[in-house]
């Protein structure tokens, strides 16, 4: 018993540095994630950036209000970027089925593509820890972490919009990290 | 019959009574707007006394499942021992909803609502770390701030070893 013991602990010091050290940062590689789209298929870091110059990676999920708050704002973005291939991508990490996310995307008519990132490894991968929080990616490296924009109502500062115009316009965003804020992403398995 | 339907009568009015008093011997539940500075200044009359904050939102659902036991925290200790201090990290126009969670729950201590809102400028001013709420603060009786936890199963322990350094 002891020695089961024993190799669990020994496992978890092994195990555990290295999930911790998989969160990345501004400036980091941002790591490839294979999610899966409620139609089935799977969508990757590598699919998305093939298809766009610019992906704005958004964790989010189905019940979170703060999340929820967010969705028209989403959408809007996505719409007035799309032809400037910036690919707005929402994952959900939170284990939420296949058919409830199909029904809020298609309730809310999502214009980008919402997969569901199993066991929330991507989360794990990014260290993203809330609903919503962006990660802005571009030539494979992460160049914007944080909140969408400063507030749930009224927002006065528009991170990730700021941050995508100068990285169009060829110069480095000016705020490159903010503090993500929302419901917590369920990192733990059940 | 007669005398049957006048005991249920009389058992209906106990009950009645009973659960007006039972109402009006609980306390009224109140939630202040407040920034950092009135919460520090709010803190600073507990000295003495080892402070739990527990910041919390409506729209968080681990917050409301870990609330409960924030209000039986403050029920175990004594008062001169512990004081609870909750944050609602909600919006301030959602005070009367906030109220009513609270009012549910007999959080009969000093309830504050963020006057920032929902956003960066509430959760960088209350330091509220990366993962957002449920946050928990632990200071000792001299006020300093000994413990920052987002999981409620380390409260109690914390809390316990806090109480005890008298």
């Amino acid at each position: 018993m002891r020695m089961v013991k024993t190799s669990l602990l020994t496992l978890a010091l092994i195990v555990l540095p290295s999930v911790a050290a998989l969160a990345v940062g501004v400036g980091d590689a941002a790591p490839n994630y294979t999610a899966t789209c409620p139609a089935g298929n799977e969508h990757t870091l590598d699919s998305a950036s093939a298809a766009s110059d610019i992906t704005v990676l958004c964790f989010t999920c189905n019940g979170c209000p703060v999340a929820v708050a967010y969705e028209d704002r989403f959408i809007e973005f996505a719409e007035k970027y799309k032809d400037k291939k910036v690919n707005f991508v929402a994952l959900n990490s939170n284990g939420e089925s296949a058919e409830a996310m199909k029904t809020r995307a298609e309730q809310k008519g999502y214009n980008f593509v919402y997969a569901a990132d199993e066991g929330a490894a991507a989360a794990k991968a990014y260290g993203a820890k809330v609903t919503p929080e962006i990660f802005i990616i571009k030539d494979g490296k992460i160049v914007y972490h944080g909140s969408f924009d400063d507030k749930m109502k009224n927002p006065e500062r528009h991170y990730v919009a700021d941050a995508v115009e100068a990285l169009l316009a060829g110069k480095t965003p000016e705020v490159t990290e903010t503090k993500a804020f929302g419901c917590g992403i369920k990192l733990k398995k059940k | 019959m007669k005398n049957w339907s006048r005991f249920v009568l009389l058992a209906l009015v106990s009950i009645a009574m009973l659960s007006g008093v039972v109402r009006a011997a609980e306390p009224k539940i109140g939630v202040a707007l407040a920034d950092r500075a009135k919460y520090d200044e709010l803190l600073a009359t507990k000295r003495g006394q080892v402070v739990l904050v527990d910041f919390w939102a409506t729209w968080c659902g681990p917050c409301i499942k870990q609330f409960s036991h924030t209000v039986e925290l403050f029920g175990e200790y004594d008062r001169k021992d512990l004081a609870v201090v909750s944050v609602s990290m909600d919006e301030p126009e959602d005070q009367a909803k906030v109220r009513e969670f609270l009012t549910v729950k007999q959080a009969a201590f000093d309830n504050l609502l963020s006057s920032y809102g929902v956003g960066q400028e509430g959760f960088d001013a209350f330091d509220l770390g990366d993962e957002g709420v449920p946050h928990y603060k632990l200071y000792d009786r001299q006020g300093k701030l000994r413990h920052v936890v987002n999981n409620v199963e380390q409260v109690d322990a914390l809390l316990k070893e806090l109480v005890d350094e008298k």
